[in-house]
């Protein structure tokens, strides 16, 4: 049995389709992130499981039990929101005690569990504060304690470390993922942050018009793409067209245009900046070595990335780690080498015979 | 309130509209039919508690015929323009000095300007008699100084009514040009001071364009409700002023003739409407719906 | 350089000196007629010569003023919770409805506001004179609801608008119902606007003249009572009676405010 099940959900405002035929599942214990741009559906999709909107066609299951028509009230589900959505009239320990209090949970019994959450996430000695009192990763603490000390089947969280402080926020992160495992919950991660989805997930779910456009691990996905937008969602990615005869695959040219016409089976490839190598320009040249010129340099501190336009009009980026003595200077020669392995075929003409080179099955 | 992850509501449900159930009838009762009976009784003609002619405009040619009932609309929109251009006069400074101070001062003035607005407008009336009236605070300094033995006449006049009236609604002008004063981003001021225009041409350049929706909707609310003075023009102006509410009131309480009463209310009505017209055509001049 | 800024400081100091003699022409009538109530002179002049609680005695055990009184706070008491009920069922009906629309239903629920209240008050006594209503505490609380209303949906509208919805989904995701979500989170949150909504139809109902006036005959409400005695004479027991209404009011309000500032932690000063 799953947490959550979606099944063929669509969601329609008038004319406007925000959700468009969305299945998948979360696993008990499991952490799932929603990932893509703003209006890809995420929020949309979020709200539904959630209970504040209905979806038009598909059905909604949690904890085994369809939910289309259960108000989310009795949805067992916790919810917490970029803005904390925390009750300014109410201490932290009434805003933790709050669903507690709506179950009608015994009074003793109330004091006990919220004692426990708060300790939990480490405000046991803020427990009289206002939320106006306290910081914006506090808050965000108090809303995590609020939506987990009902214990519900299924933890939703809508960019909750959007509004914080990047440093706080990567704090909040782990600590996310600490009490995420020790209470091993079901949770739903909503975001437009990559690094977020990476960091937390199981699996993430890309959005892209109110369609998936792919699930799977963080690795996988950054690995194995299955289109252009996840490659280009998740990380840096170089895009190219490619030429591919027997084991060898090299670069052809711009995605858009012509290309050098070659012997061989053409097709889309990404290649990610960390697997391109840079060589001093008088390198030895061999098949999967190209010649160019860097035409920018954007320093990162533990890296720079490093624009190469190829000899044959491709743009590439690579990444130089700081603390090599070679520091690639704009406009001078470089040669980079892309090994074969380390394309990876997206979309279009699929290559015959590379079965390496297969978009990920579902 | 309302940023990009609040997805629009489900439907365009109607269904709140039925807490409105309530209020709409209490309405129907208490303003809807009253204003069709006024409307009727305003062209009934009566002569002796009998009804003579169910339709007649008698009742509105009497407003024009005897030139007391024009002549008292005129005072009062003379008063009515006296005191909403009081209560601008005053009441911008104090907004734009409200603007200027810091939180608690801020919460401090306003509570200034709201105050009156807690006390009865006769009580207010009772302490201006104290304060204007011929044994009043400032008569009494003023003989105490020696300065004239005749009595200075600071009411049952006009003045007096527009004091007592400028008392009452100087919040209402205050509230409006304060609200949209703050709408206003001080760095568009500060950019037309850092392009070399000095206070006063940036007050009058920058800063009183941009306040002008509150301005308009400040001035216009207390001229509106100027049209229906009754009560301080009573207290305050003795029989020395008369307004046409006044007038109402006379032939409802004493002469008990509706038909005329109705069809002078009806006039007021309109005059009430004729005010909102202009209003909102300049209000679109500064690009506000009122 | 200084000879401008002499004079963009002067403009300043004019500005704010305006704003300072504006704020006493605002309070000092109040102050001088709370201390004039005190007085225990036997005509009515400022400053008092003695002091005492003279005039608060003598309206306190008149039967005219103490039947005014009685039934100002009567009808006060009854029109406060049914504007206040009725204000917030309006204005929570505009904030959830939907948007189109909203515009008119809002411009004819707050008409009473800008009608002269002398044609609201010859309007409601025709129809009250012939359902011989006359003197009855309905037709007063009526009357009061009626230009209460108005007040009570602005200030109310206007603290539901700042309300963060998410607060009562929030609510609701912890296992609120949606009624009780509204009780136990938006009244709590919007406390100050209905506090603010309390205090004005209290007031405006006590404060009511000219529709009371035409609605009445002989059971009078207190402002007509100190209206009735001005033309009469003008004695110190009406500023006794000024004064015990202003310091209810206040009292009320200060009341209410510190209530709710208890209540919201001291929010309202941030």
């Amino acid at each position: 049995m799953s947490a959550v099940n979606i099944e063929n959900v669509t969601k329609r405002f008038g004319q406007m389709v925000a959700v468009a035929d969305v299945s998948f599942e979360v696993k008990p214990g499991e952490f799932v992130t929603l990932l893509g741009p703003s209006g890809c559906g995420k929020t949309t999709l979020l709200r539904i499981i959630a209970g504040f909107l209905r979806p038009s066609e598909g059905t909604v299951r949690i904890g085994g039990a369809v939910v289309n028509d259960m108000p989310a009230h009795l949805r067992n589900v916790g919810l917490v929101f970029q803005s904390y959505a925390l009750f300014p009239h109410l201490v932290v320990r009434d805003n933790v005690a709050f669903g507690l209090r709506m179950r009608g949970v015994r009074r003793r019994e109330i004091d006990r569990r919220v004692g426990e959450m708060l300790d939990l996430v480490q405000l046991g000695d803020r427990a009289l504060y206002l939320p106006s009192q306290l910081s914006g990763g506090q808050q965000q603490r108090v809303a995590l304690a609020r939506a987990l000390v009902t214990q519900p089947t299924v933890l939703l969280l809508d960019e909750p470390f959007s509004a914080l402080d990047r440093k706080i926020g990567e704090l909040l992160r782990a600590e996310l993922k600490r009490v995420q495992r020790r209470l091993s919950i079901s949770t739903i991660l909503v975001t437009h942050a990559q690094d977020e989805a990476l960091m937390l997930s199981d699996r993430v779910a890309v959005m892209n018009l109110g369609r998936i456009e792919q699930v799977g691990t963080p690795e996988r996905l950054y690995e194995r793409p299955r289109s252009r937008f996840v490659a280009e969602f998740l990380g840096r990615s170089n895009l190219v067209r490619i030429v591919q005869s027997g084991r060898d695959v090299r670069i052809a040219g711009p995605v858009e245009g012509e290309g050098v016409p070659m012997p061989g089976t053409s097709g889309i490839a990404i290649v990610r900046p960390e697997n391109v190598r840079l060589y001093p320009p008088d390198s030895e040249l061999r098949a999967d070595r190209y010649g160019g010129t860097i035409e920018d340099v954007q320093y990162l501190g533990h890296a720079r990335i490093v624009r190469v336009r190829l000899d044959a009009g491709v743009a590439i980026e690579a990444i130089a780690l700081s603390g090599s003595d070679w520091k690639p200077d704009a406009a001078s020669r470089v040669t980079i080498e892309i090994p074969s392995g380390s394309f990876h075929v997206i979309g279009e003409p699929t290559l015959s015979g590379a079965s390496e080179l297969d978009p990920s099955p579902r | 309130m309302k940023d990009g992850t609040l997805e629009s509501p489900e439907i365009d449900s109607k269904r709140p509209w039925l807490l409105l159930v309530p209020s709409a009838s209490l309405y129907v009762f208490t303003f809807a039919v009253p204003l069709i009976v006024l409307v009727a009784a305003s062209f009934e003609k009566t002569t002796g508690g009998v009804t003579v002619s169910s339709f007649s405009t008698d009742n509105y040619q009497s407003f024009f015929a005897d030139g007391v009932a024009l002549r008292a609309v005129l005072h009062t929109l003379y008063l009515s323009f006296a005191i909403a251009t009081c209560c601008l006069l005053f009441g911008y400074p104090v907004a734009m000095t409200m603007r200027r101070s810091g939180g608690r001062m801020r919460l401090l003035l306003l509570f200034f300007v709201v105050s009156p607005l807690l006390t009865s407008v006769i009580v207010r009336n009772v302490a201006w008699i104290l304060v204007l009236g011929r044994e009043g605070l400032i008569n009494v300094a003023w003989r105490g100084l020696g300065l004239t033995t005749e009595p200075l006449r600071l009411m049952y006049n006009d003045l007096g009514v527009v004091i007592g009236v400028v008392h009452v609604y100087l919040a209402f002008v205050v509230l409006p040009v304060f609200a949209s004063l703050m709408a206003i981003d001080p760095a568009v001021e500060e950019s037309a001071a850092s392009l070399g225009a000095t206070r006063v041409r940036v007050f009058w350049h920058v800063t009183l364009p941009l306040s002008m929706p509150g301005v308009i909707a400040g001035f216009t609310l207390v001229f509106v409700l100027c049209v229906g003075l009754y009560l301080t023009p009573v207290v305050m102006g003795g029989n020395f002023v008369v307004t046409i509410s006044m007038i109402i009131g006379d032939l409802v309480r004493t002469q008990f003739d509706m038909g005329r009463a109705s069809a002078f209310a009806v006039m007021v009505l309109l005059i009430v409407a004729g005010l909102l017209w202009l209003s909102r055509q300049f209000g679109q001049r500064y690009g506000v719906g009122t | 350089m200084t000879g401008a800024q002499n004079r963009e400081d002067a403009r300043g100091w004019v500005t704010g000196s305006v704003a300072v003699v504006t704020l006493a022409f605002l309070l000092l009538p109040q102050i001088i007629l709370l201390v004039e109530s005190f007085t225990a002179d036997s005509y009515l002049a400022f400053p008092p010569t003695r002091y005492g609680l003279r005039w608060y005695a003598f309206i306190l055990s008149d039967d005219d003023w103490l039947d005014a009184l009685r039934r100002s706070l009567l009808v006060a008491a009854i029109v406060t919770p049914v504007t206040l009920l009725l204000g917030l069922m309006a204005a929570y009906a505009l904030d959830r409805g939907p948007p189109r629309g909203r515009r008119t239903i809002f411009t004819l629920l707050i008409a009473p506001m800008i009608l002269p209240h002398v044609v609201l008050g010859l309007a409601q006594f025709q129809v009250v004179f012939w359902s011989h209503m006359q003197d009855t505490v309905t037709a007063y609380v009526l009357a009061h609801v009626t230009i209460a209303l108005p007040y009570a949906i602005i200030t109310i509208g206007a603290s539901l608008q700042v309300f963060d919805r998410r607060l009562e989904e929030a609510a609701q995701s912890l296992g609120a119902a949606p009624w009780r979500a509204a009780f136990h989170v938006m009244l709590p949150v919007i406390r100050p606007g209905l506090v603010a909504a309390t205090i004005f139809s209290f007031i405006t109902s006590f404060d009511e003249f000219i529709i009371t006036y035409f609605l009445s005959t002989r059971r009078v409400t207190v402002p007509i009572q100190i209206f009735n005695s001005l033309s009469f004479q003008l004695d110190p027991s009406i500023a006794a009676i000024s004064g015990l209404t202003l310091m209810l009011t206040i009292g009320l309000t200060g009341f209410l405010m510190a209530g709710g500032q208890i209540a919201s932690g001291g929010r309202i000063l941030r």
